[in-house]
């Protein structure tokens, strides 16, 4: 039981690990998207 | 009365029996809870597992978007069927496959509505081309700027066959630095490449070193495109025309450059450009190129007299309307014609 208890405690660890993962990709795209904006609209101020 | 047991245990009774004594009950509960405390406090392990996955999503992405995949897979970053850019980027990126030797015609530079190409005076050029078959490829976008076009002649393999076309416009040989630096920090197209690279270094302005990644080296142009990537990837699982809500918002007048810091000033940095893209065509063993000069506006003797010394020198064909009120649709045929005749000649 002992055992048990420590494996899904890592599991969970591991799952909150991957869960702030690819959130942080998420949030780093869209830090660069928002400084690379989109081609589109960043030519208007030509 | 005799009462006869079974020595067999009824099923019913037995599968009650190992529910009842089975560890699930008692573990679960415990279980769970410490996978809520492990989900929910933080901890040093999964930090490193959050930074482990941001890694691999990295990792991923550089390994998997590459030159190769973009030329099969680029449209998936358009925003929509009408996105010019993205479909020249996946067009350029496809010049670097191995193909079936057919010598090609690109046709480069500006895409303005008085030059169009029509699908019947592409196959006659390419009937012109001769016996073999040849193929006209289309890599002009609104306003390309001299420094894409060189991003795009760079796709190309050493020993291409073929013949280019580039047709020039004012704001390509009016863009002053700023324009650089801001296809470099905003790219049109998704093909960062060395020439531009060194163009950069020439105008002095600061830029991150090729990777020799695709990804890497042109991540703003994907980056500023994930969204539509993404709504293109939902509208395939959900059958949906791709990128159909935002392909509105992308329309000509908005990919073109705007009118504001031009100058004359710029045209002697842009004619030695210019004539390093012919070099870079000549050393690329191309058949033949043209020039087809931009339409004719007061005050350009300049420019003309500039552009046919560089054609001259260069030994390259000059296209230009003859005066100023007629326009450039006729001068391109006969610039497609002569490249044509030039691949018939040389095959």
């Amino acid at each position: 039981m002992l055992a048990t208890s420590s494996l899904a405690l890592v599991a969970g660890k591991i799952t909150q690990g991957i869960i702030l993962g690819l959130l942080l990709a998420l949030a780093l795209l869209h830090l660069f998207s928002l400084s690379g904006s989109t081609p589109v609209f960043r030519y208007q101020v030509f | 009365m005799v009462m006869t047991v079974s020595a067999e245990p009824q099923p019913d009774s037995r599968f009650a029996a190992s529910r009842q004594h089975a560890p699930i009950d008692g573990a679960s509960v415990p279980a769970l809870r410490e996978f809520w405390r492990g989900l929910t406090q933080p901890s040093g392990l999964s930090v490193a597992a959050a930074c482990v996955v941001a890694a691999a999503a990295f990792g991923f992405c550089a390994n998997f978007v590459t030159a190769d995949w973009m030329a099969r897979h680029g449209d998936l970053f358009a925003w929509g069927t009408d996105d010019v850019h993205a479909a020249v980027t996946q067009k350029a990126l496809s010049l670097a496959m191995p193909t079936s030797g057919h010598p090609r015609i690109l046709l480069l530079g500006d895409l303005a509505s008085d030059v169009n190409v029509s699908a019947e005076l592409a196959s006659a050029a390419v009937a012109k081309a001769g016996e073999q078959k040849a193929r006209m490829i289309d890599l002009r976008t609104p306003d390309q700027t001299l420094w894409e076009t060189l991003s795009i002649v760079d796709q190309t393999r050493r020993g291409f066959e073929g013949g280019a076309v580039l047709v020039l416009c004012h704001s390509a040989l009016e863009a002053g630095p700023d324009v650089l630096r801001e296809l470099d920090r905003h790219p049109r197209i998704g093909l960062h490449s060395p020439s531009v690279f060194l163009e950069l270094h020439r105008a002095k302005i600061t830029s991150s070193p090729l990777r020799q990644n695709y990804f890497v080296d042109n991540h703003n142009y994907l980056l500023a495109r994930a969204p539509a990537a993404m709504m293109n990837l939902s509208s395939q699982v959900t059958g949906r025309t791709r990128a159909s809500a935002i392909a509105g918002r992308h329309t000509e007048s908005e990919t073109r450059l705007g009118g504001g810091r031009r100058h004359d000033s710029h045209l002697d940095t842009n004619l030695a450009t210019l004539d390093r893209l012919v070099e870079r065509l000549q050393q690329r063993q191309w058949l033949r190129s043209a020039l087809v000069a931009p339409p004719r506006k007061a005050g350009d003797d300049l420019l003309r007299r500039r552009l046919k010394e560089i054609a001259t020198r260069r030994g390259i064909l000059l296209f230009e309307a003859t005066d100023a009120t007629s326009s450039r649709l006729g001068v391109l045929p006969q610039a497609i014609d002569a490249v044509s005749g030039s691949l018939r000649e040389g095959s």
